[in-house]
């Protein structure tokens, strides 16, 4: 219990911090509104920028409203649903990637010529702001007709890609010679070899890669949203709060994004400690 | 043998600047015979180490030029490498804002406000161990917040030029320079903790002589770290809004146009931009911890 009271005492002094800072920020822009005359239904300066329709900080109050107003009733135009549209994107395309990545560690780990032209540019590659190729790939899925969910999902999959083959390639080697030689004395087949030694040594490394790679596919999920005509998902809600400017919801959906993000990578840690279930 | 390889060298050079610049018809030509003709003079000074890399890369550049070429692909959707080239070279005014833009004032200006910001966290946790448990989780909360979602945040708060994408590298930034210089500073022999008591020395003594030098290889490497995640972020942010320039908004818009082979122009002074500061920070690393071996 000891190690959440920090937590929380810090966590409580944000929240007193919280409407000291909105005001700070929101009363010049209240102040200078009530001194062009606009038509306000509060008196005060004061009073107004608590009410403001465009905080550059919203209040607590504020926030709360709009997160109701955003979060109910359940259709296909508020929140969850279209959290959860972007949340299957990434999920789709991290399956997708542990696919296609498994095959490319495979022969990067079994090849070592492929492997000696390959991985100096996979490794290079997370040099590369690879995202910048979100816009081109989702742009070019949707020339060739690919529509609907896939062409986010490959978006995700492609930046989840690198990084993850790379993990399986280094975790299918990473296996200790002497299991390796106990494995040649039963005189098992290469397969059996994959299947029962180099599979789970790499599980460790495959799920660590997993964990460094889902924030940045959730990202590209959502520029591939944005890069093309979509109508579901957190990407085009958050172009259609832009142009109203509506402060609120756009906080609103920062924090549903955040809470995707959250709950994947404890997804992940959580498929770690299972993975981590008997062994030494 | 030598003097082969010199003057092989010297005409793949000329071949090279003479297509890019004057750009006669079929240049495309020209330019690959330049790229070959330099990179074979350049055989012997090359680490052998780099050799496949390089072959893999010029068979694929060359293999897509030729496939694209033979299936008649239009150029406006796939580019054929050349092309991206000339652009690189047309279009270098323009990129060249975007490129002052996204990395010198966005992705620079929000590393050193994030690194700076999370030095002084990190130096104050140290001293102030339950800010460590107490702040640490708020801190890995922020960091995954996607920034397509922070990045609107910002850009209605601080407007849509440089300062809001700013912010938002510094925000990226900041959580793994906090957790990597956290380490650092943490990890001291505890015989010179010792020693230094013994001396008498005050917490600033400490900070400075101790603390500091063992904490400076973890600023390096999280510098390693998030200089490509400055630039990820930018380009990223910029993605959400921006002025009309920035090498994000230049591909979003490009692309929306189906002017391909400017945004592979962009995205290739993206990532020229990018290993260059990569390698920048690895240089400078080299030189400030010349104890460090290697």
């Amino acid at each position: 219990m000891g190690r959440w009271i920090p937590v929380v005492i810090v966590g409580g002094g944000l929240l007193l911090v919280w409407p000291a800072v909105a005001m700070l920020v929101n009363y010049p822009v209240a102040a200078a509104r009530l001194a062009q005359g606009a038509q306000l239904t509060c008196e005060t300066a004061w009073r107004c920028a608590q009410e403001l329709n465009r905080p550059i900080i919203p209040f607590p109050g504020q926030l709360w409203s709009g997160f109701l107003a955003l979060s109910w009733p359940l259709t296909t135009s508020t929140l969850p649903y279209n959290a959860l549209y972007t949340a299957a994107e990434t999920v789709a395309g991290l399956l997708l990637a542990l696919g296609v990545g498994s095959l490319t560690g495979g022969v990067l780990a079994f090849s070592p010529a492929f492997e000696r032209m390959v991985l100096p540019w996979l490794v290079a590659s997370q040099n590369v702001p690879i995202i910048a190729l979100a816009p081109v790939i989702a742009v070019l899925l949707g020339q060739f007709g690919v529509q609907g969910l896939l062409p986010k999902a490959i978006v995700s999959a492609y930046i989840a890609f690198f990084p993850l083959s790379i993990g399986i390639a280094r975790g299918l080697r990473q296996v200790d010679p002497l299991q390796l030689d106990l494995m040649r004395t039963y005189s098992s087949s290469p397969w059996q070899v994959l299947l029962w030694l180099r599979i789970p040594a790499a599980l460790p490394m495959i799920v660590t890669s997993l964990k460094v790679s889902v924030t940045m596919a959730l990202v590209g999920a959502m520029i591939a949203e944005i890069s093309i005509v979509s109508f579901a998902g957190l990407g085009p809600m958050i172009l259609g709060r832009l142009q109203f400017s509506d402060t609120t919801g756009l906080w609103v959906i920062m924090i549903y994004a955040a809470g995707i993000g959250i709950l994947m990578v404890q997804g992940i840690r959580l498929l770690e400690q299972l993975l981590r279930v008997g062994r030494p | 043998m030598k003097v082969v390889q010199g003057l092989g060298l010297l005409l793949g050079l000329v071949v090279l600047v003479l297509t890019v610049v004057v750009m006669p018809a079929g240049w495309g030509w020209g330019l690959w015979g330049g790229w070959i003709l330099t990179v074979l003079s350049l055989w012997r000074w090359l680490r052998p180490l780099w050799l496949p890399p390089l072959a893999a890369l010029l068979a694929t550049l060359l293999l897509i030029e030729g496939l694209l070429r033979g299936y008649e692909v239009p150029a406006g959707l796939i580019p054929p490498p050349t092309r991206v080239l000339q652009a690189c070279w047309t279009l270098r005014e323009l990129l060249w804002r975007d490129v002052i833009q996204t990395f010198f004032l966005e992705a620079l200006l929000g590393l050193a406000l994030g690194a700076g910001l999370g030095l002084g966290l990190a130096i104050l946790m140290t001293y102030v161990p339950w800010l460590q448990r107490g702040l640490l989780p708020y801190l890995a909360a922020l960091a995954s917040v996607p920034i397509p979602a922070f990045a609107p945040v910002m850009i209605t708060a601080l407007g849509i030029d440089w300062p809001s994408k700013a912010a938002v590298v510094a925000v990226v930034v900041l959580f793994p320079f906090v957790i990597s210089v956290v380490k650092g500073l943490n990890e001291i022999p505890p015989e010179l903790v010792d020693l230094l008591h013994s001396y008498h020395a005050t917490p600033w003594q400490r900070l400075r002589w101790v603390r500091w030098p063992h904490a400076l290889p973890y600023v390096f490497n999280a510098l390693k770290i998030t200089v490509t995640l400055a630039a990820i972020a930018a380009i990223a942010a910029e993605f959400m809004g921006s002025p009309s320039y920035g090498l994000g908004f230049r591909i979003r818009s490009e692309a929306g146009r189906f002017q391909f082979d400017r945004v592979w122009a962009a995205i290739v002074y993206a990532t020229a931009g990018s290993t260059i500061l990569f390698n920048l920070v690895v240089s400078l690393e080299k030189r400030l911890l010349f104890w460090q071996r290697r």
